[in-house]
């Protein structure tokens, strides 16, 4: 065997090794053709343009096909770690007001440290509600894609509209309270206050750019999901 | 649409009804096997382009043959025919008139 079909051939089996999903059958599709090409230059050639199938992006019913069950599990990791964070960031914002609980005086602060915990757990309870069923079998592509919609649409819930807001507005809620009763409790510390107020509400609107941006994200996800599912439903009949 | 698609698409209407192979595609086009795949990919992509392996003589590996669908004669006689109009007035069409 030549010199330029030895270098066609690894060229072409490193093509099949770290081709994408979509793009494995086509890379060993060109692979098994080169054994019917005699000339080595034009194999070496047909080899070299083997490595174009790394650089391609699927279609939509390719992605469908071949990375829906990929993209489950990314969502699934995504999901897990994001739960596992709002979890410790709620833990964290319990355990400071239950401290300050027992450091103010105010009864009005205290009120707001007592709405500030409330306003935690209902994070909590937002982040592990509706959550849908265990994720299903990845050759089941139809069943598939409902899981992986019905997953994008609770995160969607998650970070827009009524839960968003509600959860908000207790928070803004305890902030209120808490800043009013410390006001009110030392007036010499007026500017402190105000102070802390105004960078907490700056956090907590930063904190709703970021969940709308989220939101936005998801409903695209969402949008792609709608695009596939009338076609995995007419190949799953 | 690029010329080399409708160059692609041309080829499968000479013989509509045979499989074809990568290479043959190529030499008949001219076409480099790195422009031709990703064509025929997202040919198959749009489901306009059907597949299948087909074994071979023996010692040699099977071969990924091709053939357009009907959706995809349908989109090549529509797509070469408007595309060979449009160069025909484009060359003639100021010396037609």
């Amino acid at each position: 065997m030549s010199t330029f079909r030895t270098l066609a051939l690894k060229i072409l089996h490193g093509v099949v090794r770290l081709a994408p999903p979509h793009a494995t059958e086509w890379s060993l599709a060109m692979l098994c053709e080169v054994d019917f090409i005699e000339n080595d230059w034009s194999a070496l050639s047909w080899a070299l343009g083997s490595t174009r199938l790394l650089l391609t992006r699927p279609t939509d019913s390719q992605v469908a096909n071949s990375s829906l069950p990929g993209a489950i599990q990314k969502l699934r990791a995504k999901v897990r770690q994001r739960t596992i964070g709002g979890c410790g960031l709620a833990l964290a914002e319990t355990l400071a007001y239950a401290a300050l609980i027992y450091g103010f005086p105010s009864p009005i602060q205290r009120l707001g440290c007592c709405v500030g915990i409330a306003a935690m757990f209902y994070t909590g309870y937002q982040l592990f509600a509706w959550r849908t069923r265990k994720a299903p079998m990845a050759a089941d592509l139809l069943d598939s894609g409902d899981y992986y919609r019905a997953e994008l649409l609770r995160q969607r819930s998650f970070h827009r509209g009524l839960c968003l807001w509600s959860r908000l507005t207790v928070m803004i809620c305890a902030l209120i309270l808490f800043c009013v009763g410390g006001i009110i409790a030392e007036p010499d510390g007026l500017r402190a206050y105000v102070s802390i107020g105004i960078g907490l509400v700056c956090v907590r609107l930063v904190a709703v750019w970021l969940n709308l941006r989220q939101a936005r994200s998801y409903q695209r996800d969402t949008e792609q999901v709608d695009k596939f599912l009338p076609t995995l439903d007419h190949q799953t009949n | 649409m690029s010329a080399q698609t409708l160059e692609v698409l041309n080829a499968f209407l000479q013989m509509p009804q045979e499989w074809r192979y990568g290479y043959d595609i190529s030499r008949h086009t001219g076409l480099k096997s790195g422009t031709l795949y990703p064509i025929l990919m997202r040919l198959a992509g749009h489901k306009l382009l059907e597949t299948h392996w087909e074994s071979s003589e023996p010692g040699k590996p099977p071969r990924h043959m091709y053939k357009l669908t009907a959706a995809g004669l349908r989109f090549a006689r529509q797509h070469v025919t408007s595309t060979s109009k449009l160069i025909f007035r484009t060359k003639f069409g100021s010396t037609g008139s």
